[in-house]
């Protein structure tokens, strides 16, 4: 606990909630322009932005984890403050408390986009609003692609003292995780940003005749989510030893 | 023989097949002021960051406060030790109070630690000022104040008067020759200038190309500092047949005797016929020795 309010204490004036809060008011407002064509007290309006918000999530929230999760590492690189904190804390530690402090932070942002993407829709009216264990639900698999993207930049931004490499790596999984949507779930299961699509419920049906959208919903993907949480563990594993290996 | 503070065996480090530590036996014994001293590149930031397991040994042991050191025991060591290792390790965007704070944290100390160790090294007044805005001896100050926070039994300090101005330097090398009086801390401080390690050492370790060269007292050394006679004369080649010495430079030099012998080499020298000139008395510096350790050519 101590290690992740050190995490937090060196955060100080760094302007992370800003970015949470930014993030979060992006995704929202890109949401709410959407929603916007949709009628007043319309009966699939939470399921159109429950669909919607993995799409932009792919992109936006992708791009954020990479932000925070190079922030979070950044911090010790510009102190040069490894040599001090490896005689003090074990590695396993000081990586362990960076992740939890970015997990941190996702679950921030994706909280309040939820409760955000909860408030447009009784704003809005629509008749097919969701309970709480949807919009937990939606979160999860929210927070899990969010979660991965962030632990691989992380490998990333230990690695590389220059930060320009892993905010690419955010930038390029940002825009694989948008192109994934439009290829077959076997891409997309390629890419930890492409989780955001697998993993949402409400899927969209489109009758080229009748020119009509439809929503429905899915079970939760108990496999890709299963798959995701294997290539998250295989990553911290990998790059957690990698670190506590490290030189200084 | 004092406890030992530091003791390693045969501490070796290869990069890549090249070997920049090579068998070093560091002996810094407790309550001493250990000048680690050598050419840049010699090994002395590996060797220090090899003691603080911050580099694996290639093969050697280290022994740190009477513990050899391991895996599992590292931390529980180096809670005792402070270090400043090539650069000071600091948080711009925070204030000097704000990263000792964390250092403070980590290392399970009181509040009033921080007070302490800000007065000390002289940054009790930068109040909100951002480490950001310190300049580069500012900043050396506050590596230096987390090295000593919490009075640790053992600081390890590389280069620690690197970008201080000369007043900073003094301040720096006096409350360095009294850490072991004022706080009982025991200092192992590396550095590239002899004068500053003869000024505040009491015990000196010479390293060389990663070898271990020479290491004792500075009163152990001095006394291998030789004492010559230098005679200039109207005729240096008789001279020096007549006086057993050896031409360098313009002058003979002849080992030192005492008076007695220096009246009887005058006189003898009268009485052959040859004018003496100049006569003066020639001490070898450590600095003379440093160099004689350092290029291979021993003591």
């Amino acid at each position: 606990m101590t290690a992740i309010m050190l995490e937090l204490a060196k955060l100080r004036r760094k302007r992370v909630w800003l970015v949470c809060l930014g993030t979060t008011a992006l995704c929202l407002m890109w949401m709410a322009a959407n929603v916007t064509r949709s009628a007043q007290g319309s009966p699939d309006g939470t399921a159109s932005l429950l669909y919607m918000a993995p799409l932009v999530n792919a992109i936006v929230m992708t791009l954020f984890a990479a932000v925070i999760s190079s922030r979070v590492c950044d911090v010790d690189h510009e102190a040069e403050a490894w040599k001090e904190l490896l005689c003090l804390q074990r590695a396993g530690t000081v990586f362990g408390a960076k992740l939890t402090c970015s997990l941190m932070l996702i679950v921030g942002a994706v909280t309040l986009e939820t409760a955000g993407l909860a408030a447009l829709a009784a704003y809005k009216g629509f008749t097919d609003q969701v309970g709480l264990a949807e919009l937990a639900s939606f979160a999860v698999t929210q927070i899990g692609p969010c979660f991965t993207v962030a632990a691989l930049v992380q490998a990333i931004a230990l690695r590389w003292e220059n930060q320009f490499v892993s905010l690419a790596v955010g930038l390029a999984l940002s825009l694989a995780g948008l192109f994934s949507l439009f290829f077959s779930p076997v891409f997309q299961r390629l890419v930890p940003s492409g989780y955001f699509g697998l993993l949402s419920r409400v899927r969209m049906d489109w009758d080229p005749v009748a020119q009509v959208v439809s929503f429905h919903t899915i079970p939760f993907a108990w496999g890709d989510a299963a798959l995701l949480a294997a290539l998250c563990a295989s990553i911290i594993t990998v790059s957690a030893r990698w670190f506590s290996r490290k030189e200084l | 023989m004092a406890d030992l503070a530091i003791a390693t065996e045969g501490l070796s480090k290869s990069y890549g097949g090249v070997r920049v530590v090579d068998g070093v036996g560091l002996k810094v014994p407790e309550g001493a002021v250990y000048g680690f001293l050598g050419p840049n590149g010699a090994g002395k930031s590996t060797t220090m960051k090899m003691i603080l397991g911050l580099v694996r040994p290639s093969a050697g042991e280290v022994d740190v406060l009477g513990e050899r050191m391991d895996r599992r025991n590292r931390l529980a060591i180096l809670a005792q030790v402070g270090s400043l290792i090539e650069s000071p390790s600091c948080y711009r965007h925070l204030t000097a109070r704000e990263n000792l704070d964390i250092v403070r944290r980590l290392k399970g100390l009181g509040e009033d630690s921080i007070d302490e160790a800000l007065e000390t090294v002289g940054l009790a007044n930068t109040g909100r000022k951002l480490v950001g805005q310190f300049s580069l001896g500012m900043r050396q100050r506050l590596g230096l104040a987390v090295a000593i926070l919490g009075n640790p039994r053992l600081v390890l300090l590389d280069e620690p008067t690197n970008g201080l101005d000369p007043e900073g330097i003094h301040e720096m090398r006096e409350l360095i020759r009294t850490l072991p009086q004022t706080r009982g801390t025991t200092a192992l401080v590396s550095s590239h200038l002899l004068s500053e390690v003869e000024q505040m050492s009491d015990h000196l370790g010479i390293i060389s190309q990663g070898q271990m060269v020479w290491q004792g007292t500075l009163t152990a050394m001095r006394s291998h500092a030789r004492r010559q006679l230098a005679f200039r004369t109207t005729d240096d080649r008789r001279a020096a047949a007549l006086l057993g010495a050896q031409e360098q430079d313009g002058w003979l030099l002849a080992p030192f005797v005492d008076d007695d012998a220096v009246a009887r080499s005058s006189v003898d020298l009268v009485r052959a016929g040859i004018g003496l000139v100049r006569i003066e008395e020639r001490n070898e510096s450590i600095e003379d020795i440093f160099l004689s350790l350092t290029t291979g050519r021993g003591l």
